[in-house]
Order: structure tokens, then sequence, then C-alpha cells
């Protein structure tokens, strides 16, 4: 299990939410969708700071995503 | 022929000082293994004095006419039942964030005052710190009573120990102390007596003391009071011990003036909520977190103690003009958080009266209109979810879920620090603590953080949560739709 903080601009706190790295993005985003209310397919997104455009057929680990990552997302 | 009264002078030497010992058995070094630990150079121990001179004698007799006096007016208090001629039961919503915090750090400091006696070779520092460690005993004990007097008739004041020690939000305190007993034994000096005791300790006593006496709580207002009247002794040896540190050698400047750093910072950072209960809940309003700001950290502390040591070459803390620009914004950034928490918190958050907006807006004519009052706007709106959905992210260093701005950037644009250690990342709020962190990561890093921590099981089965914060099902929810509120405003009726 890793600990991933996830937050939308304008929304303090970040969440920290549980996943696991083996996580397909397509399920991990669904968690996004329902704890935020944003279409996480139509948003822009950085992991810490650099641009992110996940697969949904990637897992967490291979789109670079590690313990503690921080996801920033504009809605 | 009638004995000769001895002076004061003399009797301070003989039951204090004199007292002390070289050891024969064991080493100096040995006997106080800490001493060169932190790289403090003290020539001349005998140079650390206590200002006040206090004897066992002096002080028993001084603390017990206290104490009888407090208990004395504490007594009559709980005849009040209730305390009905409070401005609202609202306020006592600031007496449960005080229960968990300050008994927390009251605890917390009477055993880091041991630390120092023990491990501080000068005999006067010992001494007044075995005394300072009864008075936070003392405080601990006084709060102890104060909240059985208000668990009488309300809720959220039956289980301080597990809030003090379990609850999420009182890990921001109990980490200041927990960094604070495991650092040197001077730099332990320098946090309680400079970063809580000099510096900020009149926002809570003062500022809180008379705020209570204006909603008409007299307990708090009693208790306040008498605490504050050690506070006043802890402040006068904590400067004298910050002196003596730069006096004694000039190799101790950049070391003491990195304590300094750190501690004004960890301080203002766990004093955040302090702002929101003079900004927020206290129904009648004696001054904003901004004026009392104002009055004593910028101009006693910042432009008075500082500029008094410039002489040494101490400058102003590092940040300082961060905290300064923050006056306008924290408190509310704390309100609007934490009235998206009631689920999760012993006290019952609410967004402010049409009263309370007009007094923000007075108090506040910068940042009210232009930004705070809009998001206010935003989060009354039916349609907003007010339920925060999760557990939030928090500050690897203060432990405060990430809410704080980007210095000159208000209105909810979050600050993000990151620093690698070991092939880790960790987050920080703010440069603040990002630096503490950077400065002593090995240390740092095994914070306790309450999220993780959950999410890894130690806090037991999430749905039993509360349980293990000691929160009972009335405690949380809105002020508004409280057992508390519809009691106090009953209870009115039936008196009058």
């Amino acid at each position: 299990m890793i600990f991933l903080y996830v937050y939308v601009h304008g929304n303090p706190p970040p969440l920290c939410l549980p996943a696991n790295p083996g996580d397909k993005w397509a399920d991990f985003k669904e968690v996004i969708r329902n704890m935020y209310k944003v279409n996480p397919d139509q948003v822009e997104m950085t992991h810490f700071d650099e641009p992110f455009q996940p697969q949904d057929d990637k897992t967490l680990a291979e789109l670079g995503i590690r313990q503690k990552s921080l996801l920033k997302i504009k809605a | 022929m009638a004995k000769k009264k001895r002076g004061l002078k003399e009797e301070y030497n003989l039951l204090t000082r004199d007292l002390d010992w070289d050891p024969t058995f064991v080493t100096r070094e040995e006997m106080y293994p800490y001493t060169d630990f932190e790289g403090i150079k003290i020539h001349n121990w005998n140079n650390l004095e206590d200002p006040f001179r206090v004897t066992v004698e002096s002080y028993v007799r001084i603390q017990g006419e206290k104490e009888r006096k407090f208990h004395a007016i504490r007594e009559n208090i709980d005849l009040l039942q209730g305390q009905l001629d409070m401005t609202d039961a609202r306020w006592l919503e600031a007496m449960k964030i005080f229960s968990s915090v300050a008994l927390n750090g009251e605890y917390n400091a009477h055993r880091l005052f041991q630390f120092i006696a023990r491990h501080v070779p000068s005999p006067a520092i010992r001494f007044a710190a075995i005394t300072q460690s009864v008075d936070e005993l003392r405080h601990v004990q006084n709060e102890v009573l104060l909240f059985n007097n208000y668990n009488k008739y309300y809720q959220g004041f039956h289980d301080w120990k597990n809030y003090a020690h379990r609850h999420w939000l009182t890990s921001v305190v109990k980490s200041f102390f927990e960094d604070a007993q495991s650092a040197g034994p001077f730099e332990a000096l320098v946090a309680i007596a400079f970063g809580f005791e000099v510096a900020f300790t009149n926002l809570l006593f003062v500022t809180m003391g008379a705020t209570a006496v204006a909603n008409r709580d007299q307990s708090y207002g009693a208790v306040s009071f008498t605490t504050q009247s050690d506070e006043s002794r802890h402040m006068t040896l904590g400067m004298m011990a910050l002196r003596a540190m730069i006096e004694e050698d000039p190799d101790n400047i950049p070391i003491v003036q990195k304590f300094l750093d750190k501690w004004f910072w960890k301080a203002y950072r766990a004093f955040t909520v302090v702002g929101y209960i003079l900004d927020y809940i206290a129904p009648k309003k004696v001054m904003s977190w901004k004026e009392a700001y104002e009055m004593y950290i910028e101009d006693q502390v910042l432009n008075g103690l500082f500029k008094d040591l410039e002489v040494y070459g101490i400058r102003k803390p590092k940040y300082w003009e961060q905290t300064v620009q923050e006056k306008e914004h924290n408190s509310h950034i704390a309100a609007l958080v934490l009235y998206r928490l009631p689920h999760v918190l012993y006290f019952h958050p609410f967004a402010p009266t049409e009263e309370d907006k007009k007094w923000l807006a007075e108090k506040y004519p910068e940042s009210w209109e232009n930004i705070w009052s809009k998001k206010w706007e935003a989060f009354e709106d039916p349609n907003f979810d007010r339920l925060y959905p999760g557990l939030p992210m928090v500050c690897q260093t203060c432990q405060y879920p990430m809410f704080f701005d980007e210095p000159g950037q208000p209105g909810f644009n979050t600050a993000f620090r990151t620093s690698e250690h070991e092939g880790e990342v960790y987050h920080f709020c703010s440069d603040g603590c990002k630096d503490i962190f950077d400065d002593e990561p090995d240390k740092i890093k095994q914070a306790w953080l309450p999220p993780h921590e959950i999410f890894k099981g130690t806090c037991g089965p999430a749905e039993d949560l509360a349980n293990y914060w000691g929160m009972e099902p009335e405690d949380g929810g809105d002020y508004y739709e409280s057992v508390d509120h519809q009691n106090f405003e009953k209870w009115k009726k039936v008196r009058a």
C-alpha cells in the first residue's frame, strides 16, 4: 500500500488516499471522481509539478506514482 | 538571644545553589551527559540566575495562596449550574478545543521542565525548572477541574484525555512538545520558555482570558488568570536564560538564532487555532487575531524583544514577514476548513452569523469582502457538499492539514513544499516547516502522522474511529443543530 495525495486547486486540504501501486489508473480515477465530483478525463493534472497525462490501462507504478506522490488537479 | 533572621538572598543561596555539589563517584560529564550536545558554551554556570530567587518556602506559600483563592472561585462557579449568564453556549466550543490542546501542552511542559531540571548544570536553572514543572502540573489539574464543571451540563468535555492523546487535531500540539522534549536541554529551554511562554502565551491566557470574561464565562477567566500569574515568572526566567546563552560566548549566537527561528515558527503555526477561537467562536469578541498579533507579537516580540537582542547580533526570526502577512487570512482558512469537518471533531464548528460577519468585515477590511466572505457564501450554498470526503494530507513538521496559502497569494492557493531524504519524499505547508525538517531529517521523519496511522490500522477499525478518539455521537456536528445549543436556549427560558 502507498499513500497518495490529491489536491484539486482551490479545495484545501488535499486528500490522503491509500492505493495499491498495481492498481490501474482506470480504477483509481473513479476514486477521484467520487471524492471530488470532477471528471478526471477532462482536467489538467500535474504529478508534483510535472505535467501528468495518465493512460487508463497503465498501473499507478507504471505511471511513475510512488509513495506520497502528489497529484494536483485543475478542474 | 533571638536567632538572627536570614536575608532573602542568603536564604535563597542556602536552599538552592548551595545544595549543588561536585560529583566524586562519576565525572561531571557523566552526570550531565547532554551539556555539550548542542554546542552551547557556558563558562560560568553561576552566571545563570533565577531573577525571582524562589525558594521552596516562598514557592509553597505563594502558590498555596493562589490555589485557595482559585478553588474558592471555582466552587462558587460550580453553584452557577451551567453558567446561564454566558453570552451563548457557543463560547464553550473554544473551551473544548482548549481542553484537549492546552492540557496536552501543559502536561508535556511539566515533563519538559523535569528534563531541563535534570540536565542543565546550573543550580539556579535547575531549581527554577523544578518549580515550573510543578506549576505546569497545577495548571493541568485546575484545567481538569474546569472541564469537570462544564461536563455536568455540556457535551464534549467527558474525555479530554483521549482527545489530547489520540485525536488527529491535537497531534499538532503533541508533536510540538515531543519535538522539544527530545531536543537537547538548551533547545528545550528555548522552545518552551521563549517559543511558547515569552512569545505566544499572552495570546492564550490574556486575550482568551479577557474574551472568556467578556462572554461571562467565569470558569476560564479564573483559570487563565491564575495560570498567567505563573507564566509571567516563567517568561522572566526564559529571558534570563536566553540572554545568558547569548552573552556567555559569541559561538552560541548562531546556535541560539537557529533555536529562535525554529521555535518562533513552530509556536506561530501551533497557535493558528487561537485565531479561530478569537475571530469565530467567541460570541462576544474582544480583539481580533490580527489585533492580538499586532499587540503581542509585532509590538512586544518582533519590534520589542528582538530589537533589544539586535546588539548581540540576533536578528528577527526567519519568515516573520510571512507571519505578519498571514494575520489577515489564517483564522478564516482554519474556520472554513474546520467547518467542513463536523463529523470528525469533538466540538461543533459552524458558519459565522450575520452579526459575526459584520464584525469580521470591520476587523478585516482588506481581506473579508474580497476573499473570505465569498468563500463562506460558496460554503453556505445549499448545493455545496459540506462534509470533507476523507482524511486530509498533513504537514510533516507542524502536522496541520495542508491548508495554508502560498505567501502573498491568499484565497485557497495552497502552498506545497517538499524534501527528499533517503529516497523518500516529505511534504510541508511552508518554508518554515521545510527548513525545520531539512535541518534534522532523521528526527522529523519519525513524526506520527494521524492520516497515515489511521489507514495503516494503528487506530483500530475505521468504523470505530470516533470511539478511539473518545467521541460520543452528540459531540460532533454543527453548533446550531447541537444538544448544547438546544439545552442552553431551553434552560435560559426556564430560568427566565
